[in-house]
């Protein structure tokens, strides 16, 4: 059984803390970085006092879920990973402690956060809350251990990606920089769908604030921010795309404008949701210079995320230290109304320097 | 032809080539090596995809820079394409970058017989057909240098066949030189040989 469960570790859990790592960072450093330790009494003692947000916590946590959920499945579909599927000959029960163990080496990030809503809900005595909070988290192990038990029944060449078939008619050559799209669509759904998703939402809430706010257009600058460092994974997943599907690419005799020029037309595509929103639902308070002005900026804020792994001589946990030490400066600056057009320029000039400086120094680690 | 000099890759502080000095002229070389002694970590270097320690010269020229990168082709041994889009896609967009003259890349996909599939998406090709494709694209543009790492490996007989003409034709018409990696034994009658590198002890040396 310790080998079952360290094969399953090593295979599945390690590598699933280990791609995901940025993400997690990021997460940890802008819950516990922005709230404070009595904040977050504050947020769990509104949501204990109301089952909607309760509700509400319940299906963030669900979305986590559903993020592993696909990731090991996606493992258990990959010929990497055929060797999992002798799990098959052990007992059902056996292989229902496995499951129960990567879920909730998985569920970790959740996990931790109910149990320490659930040591205040005893607390405060609210005995219904806390069963509410634990029976979340069960249910969310409950259909990872079915979804797995599912897929593993299955012959391991089963893809658990979906796929579009389109007729021969309607097929096009699809240029190189619709690739990564195509990746995140077909690939990374939940990624995708999350990250646009929350900038999305984030860029309305700025949207839906700014006429009766006095912060004027900063807001707006904060909202680039924040929708730049929610594309944070989705940055850092090109990475892996590159390096293991586009291998060529390095061999192309491409010069650097053309690849910097490439990346720009990856994310001027990626940012087209937010670009139509920016332009149709602040037409009538800012105008369309500093709307242009926006645009570049989150443009090269993204620019910047993607250049800024290239950089190789430091640790990637200093490497994200930085970042979100940066990202904060960055906020005080709007903050103090540097003009955008300054930042934009900055951010443009640092990106094209470490571009030339460490592109052809990058290589993913072994 | 190339030039190496104080050449030093290592991967998580272990080395796996160390080449103090080496000179390689024009021709067909054939690259000897166990598994794991850096015969395709030399390549990807020389191809300009991984960075490394010391200095590659290829006809005065690095192997990061553009103008190099139309001079040398590289065909990975297992090669790996984004499963979602086909062939045409990716071997079209090389193509063009490499400024593949008119005609080429549809003289080589109906060669290599990539024509009867290249349409469909990468993820539904076998290893054979995937290793055909990345066979084509060594060969797209006019490269002075094309390194096929394990050319010989999960394609049928009929194919290898075709791989030694083409690699033939290609010497015999543009002098391009060729760097191949093999386990098996080259077959004399189809294919002279200049020269056997020897890639062992973290080193590269002519035999």
């Amino acid at each position: 059984m310790n080998a079952l469960i360290s094969i399953f570790q090593k295979a599945i859990v390690w590598d699933y803390y280990r791609r995901n790592v940025l993400f997690l960072l990021v997460i940890v450093l802008f819950s516990f970085g922005f709230l404070s330790g009595q904040e977050h009494k504050t947020i769990v003692t509104q949501a204990l006092a109301a089952y909607k947000l309760l509700i509400y916590i319940g299906l963030l946590w669900l979305l986590y879920g559903f993020k592993f959920y696909l990731f090991v499945l996606r493992s258990l579909g990959d010929s990497k990973f055929q060797f999992l599927h002798h799990i098959r000959l052990v007992s059902f029960w056996k292989r229902m402690i496995v499951w129960f163990y990567v879920c909730f080496a998985l569920n970790q990030l959740t996990f931790l956060y109910a149990l320490f809503m659930v040591f205040m809900g005893l607390s405060l005595g609210k005995i219904s809350e806390v069963a509410f909070i634990l029976g979340c988290q069960v249910v969310i192990m409950i259909i990872g251990i079915t979804i797995f038990e599912f897929r593993i029944r299955k012959t391991a060449e089963t893809d658990s990606n979906f796929s579009l078939k389109l007729p021969v008619s309607f097929r096009f050559t699809l240029p190189l920089f619709l690739f990564y799209h195509k990746y995140l669509i077909f690939k990374e759904p939940v990624l995708f769908l999350l990250t646009k998703g929350f900038s999305i939402f984030s860029l309305l809430f700025f949207v839906w604030l700014f006429p009766t706010d006095e912060y004027d257009d900063r807001l707006f600058g904060i909202a680039a921010i924040i929708i730049a460092v929610s594309h944070l994974k989705i940055c850092s997943v090109w990475l892996d795309f590159q390096y293991n599907s586009l291998q060529f690419y390095q061999n192309l005799p491409l010069t650097n404008w053309i690849k910097i020029s490439i990346l720009f037309l990856i994310y001027l595509i990626l940012l087209i949701p937010e670009i139509y929103l920016i332009l149709i639902k602040t037409s009538n308070y800012i105008g369309i210079g500093f709307q242009i002005q926006w645009v570049f900026f989150v443009l090269s804020l993204l620019l910047f995320t993607h250049i800024y792994q290239f950089i190789i001589v430091i640790s990637e946990e200093i490497r994200m230290k930085w970042y979100f030490y940066g990202t904060i400066f960055l906020l005080i600056l709007v903050m103090y109304k540097t003009p955008v057009s300054l930042l934009v320029s900055f951010l443009l000039m640092i990106s094209i320097f470490l571009f030339f400086k460490f592109e052809n120094k990058f290589e993913l680690e072994k | 032809m190339l030039t190496i000099n104080r050449f030093r890759k290592e991967y998580n502080s272990h080395v796996v080539l160390d080449i103090p000095m080496l000179r390689i002229a024009k021709g067909i070389h054939w690259l000897v090596g166990k598994n794991g002694s850096g015969k395709s970590t030399f390549f990807k270097a020389l191809a300009g995809i991984i960075p490394f320690q010391g200095e590659i010269l290829f006809e005065s020229f690095k192997p990061s820079q553009v103008a190099c990168k139309f001079l040398i082709n590289y065909s990975e041994a297992e090669p790996k394409y984004p499963d979602f889009v086909s062939a045409k896609d990716i071997l079209k967009f090389i193509a063009y970058t490499k400024k593949s003259p008119s005609g080429q890349l549809e003289q080589l996909v109906k060669h290599f017989g990539v024509d009867e599939y290249w349409e469909n998406n990468v993820g539904t090709y076998s290893s054979g057909m995937l290793k055909k494709v990345s066979l084509v694209s060594g060969f797209l543009g006019k490269p002075e240098l094309i390194i096929l790492d394990e050319p010989f490996i999960l394609v049928d007989a009929v194919s290898i066949d075709k791989l030694y003409e083409i690699i033939f034709q290609t010497h015999a018409q543009f002098g391009t030189s060729f760097f191949l990696s093999s386990h098996q034994d080259l077959l004399p009658e189809k294919l002279q040989i200049d020269s056997v590198l020897i890639v062992d002890n973290k080193s590269i040396v002519a035999k």
